[in-house]
């Protein structure tokens, strides 16, 4: 029974598997259709009355029949058959879109009783849209929503948020929670298959397991086979199953290929070492670990006095130095060179500025590690001539320009 | 960008030209309403008073459940605002983990004033900047202000 029950179960169980799997009874995550746990009766719509009140207080638009009328339909139009009533409508404080007050999920309001008002007025999309946010960042812990707005802290609880976000967010959000919290159960394991990935119960096998463990240490490796795809893994190592090598012979392996991949794609935090992969933004880096703050491209963590590494593209040269932050206001073109020259702190140079200047001269080649340097034109591009010549005749360069240089050549 | 979206940045528009925050201008193009342009005033008793600084805020498509983002066209001589092309800004409410739908674009307008008034200096992008601010005010100030000569006239 412990192995190979996929021939058993894959077949003649096609019950369709529901959120509350047991031993045996795998879970499925995928077209899971699987009603909320207990869903409660919807609650009653409110009054047209309070409902309104609420509008009103809040000076958004409450377009439709007065009060009165509007909550008498409510109630009698099913019967009459009066012309429907306008529907009442209002304006989403997020979205800034009018939309109407239903009783359902959908692209309306769902009229949530004593919600507080932030929440009457966030419409459906909205919070489906909150909820696909706090999937992306992998807030799961708790199945709700807190108000966002300031000083509010009114949550929105799991049942609700079902019944107001559409069938494929709901659908998301259930998958997404569901794996979040089988991965912390130790009964529950996900098939290795990356295209299927489902959860299945390992209960029954992992007693079998131990049991056999004890009896014969020689025998150690326990195949299981996921119901769905039939890939097989080993019960002992959760690895791929690895036949004739030992467990620990195929973690030995799969160590130095995970410890490449990981080299090859992230960085250590220079606190607490823990890899770090960046896949946009600035240099800026925070560790999510440590909170440590550090550049990315060289490592040097940021704090009052910091100073990027050399060879660092996010090394500035010393902003105050850099020349071209201190063009002088009269530049013209028979005192520019030498005040620069001054202002970069770099000895005269021994030609006149003008026989620099012919346009013909091929741009110097570009200097290591300055990879972010805009494209040479106009003045800047002469001065980073100059600094060029200065690296290529290291007779006149002198220590003047020591530290803010880029390294290289 | 969804059409909900796009009813919200008009909305907030709308908003900036009704409260008309003080110091500053908003250039908004219907055609390509995700990108702003304002012009702020250096505040008042700042280093930067008498400077008018082009800022751009950029919509992202997800908008408002991601923040804008904001970068100084102008140079300026800030602790906060990355000293290269892009003259960003990463802190406080900007940063996407803070962000939240309900914030809106007067808040960051605000938020730009106010740190132009006292810079955070917990949250440097130019550490060097932050640090003379801290040890060194006067020649903070005067280089902040020799910038704003230079270009933020």
């Amino acid at each position: 029974m412990a192995r190979k029950r996929s021939s058993q179960h894959a077949a003649p169980q096609p019950t369709p598997p529901t959120a509350s799997g047991s031993a045996g009874n795998p879970i499925s995550l995928r077209g899971s259709n699987s009603p909320a746990p207990a869903a409660p009766a919807i609650p009653a719509p409110p009054t047209g009355r309070s409902g309104l009140r609420s509008a009103k207080s809040l000076g958004t638009v409450a377009v439709g029949q007065p009060t009165t009328q509007g909550n008498r339909v409510a109630k009698a139009a099913p019967k009459k058959k009066e012309p429907k009533p306008k529907p009442i409508k209002k304006e989403c404080f997020i979205c800034a879109t009018t939309r109407q007050v239903s009783n359902c999920a959908g692209r309306g309001f769902k009229a949530v009783e004593g919600a507080c008002d932030h929440f009457q007025n966030t419409c459906n999309v909205c919070i489906g849209k909150m909820i696909k946010e706090k999937i992306v960042k992998r807030d799961l812990d708790e199945a709700v929503l807190v108000c966002a707005f300031p000083d509010c802290e009114h949550v929105l609880d799991y049942n609700t948020i079902r019944q107001m976000i559409f069938k494929g967010a709901r659908e998301n959000w259930d998958t997404a929670l569901l794996n979040h919290h089988l991965s912390n159960s130790e009964n529950y394991v996900p098939c290795l298959n990356p295209n299927c990935g489902r959860y299945f119960s390992v209960e029954d096998c992992q007693a079998k397991s131990s049991e056999s463990r004890s009896k014969n240490k020689a025998d150690r490796s326990h195949p299981i086979t996921c119901p769905y795809c039939e890939e097989d893994m080993c019960l002992d190592c959760m690895r791929p199953w690895h036949r004739s090598t030992s467990c620990d012979k195929a973690k030995i392996a799969e160590e130095e290929q995970s410890l490449q991949v990981i080299k090859n794609i992230s960085k250590p935090c220079p606190k607490c070492g823990a890899n770090i992969q960046k896949n946009g933004g600035c240099n800026h880096m925070k560790c999510r670990h440590c909170k440590h703050d550090f550049c990315f491209s060289c490592l040097v963590g940021f704090g009052p006095n910091m100073q990027h590494a050399e060879g660092c593209p996010e090394r500035n040269q010393n902003i105050l130095q850099d020349p071209r932050n201190w063009l002088p206001d009269d530049v013209n073109i028979g005192n520019w060179m030498p005040a620069m020259m001054r202002a970069a702190g770099l000895p005269d140079l021994p030609q006149q500025p003008g026989q620099v200047l012919p346009p013909p001269i091929p741009p110097p080649p570009n200097p290591v590690g300055a990879p972010r340097q805009p494209e040479p034109r106009g003045l800047l591009g002469l001065l980073q001539m100059i600094r060029a010549f200065h690296h290529n005749h290291p007779e006149v360069n002198g220590n003047a320009n020591g530290g803010q240089d880029q390294p290289g050549n | 960008m969804s059409a909900s979206a796009k009813k919200r940045i008009m909305r907030e528009y709308g908003e900036c030209m009704t409260e008309k925050p003080a110091g500053m201008k908003i250039n908004f193009d219907e055609q390509n309403m995700t990108k702003w342009e304002v012009l702020m005033d250096g505040p008042d008793g700042s280093a930067y008073a008498g400077g008018h600084f082009k800022l751009e805020i950029v919509f992202p498509n997800e908008y408002p459940f991601k923040p804008p983002v904001v970068s100084f066209r102008t140079k300026i001589y800030h602790p906060n605002v990355s000293n290269d092309d892009k003259g960003s800004m990463c802190l406080g409410l900007l940063r996407p983990d803070e962000w939240k739908p309900p914030n809106k674009v007067v808040a960051v307008l605000r938020l730009i004033q106010s740190l132009m008034v006292e810079p955070n200096i917990d949250d440097a992008i130019e550490p060097s900047i932050g640090n003379e601010y801290k040890e060194n005010r006067k020649e903070f100030e005067k280089n902040a202000k020799d910038w704003v000569k230079r270009y933020a006239k």
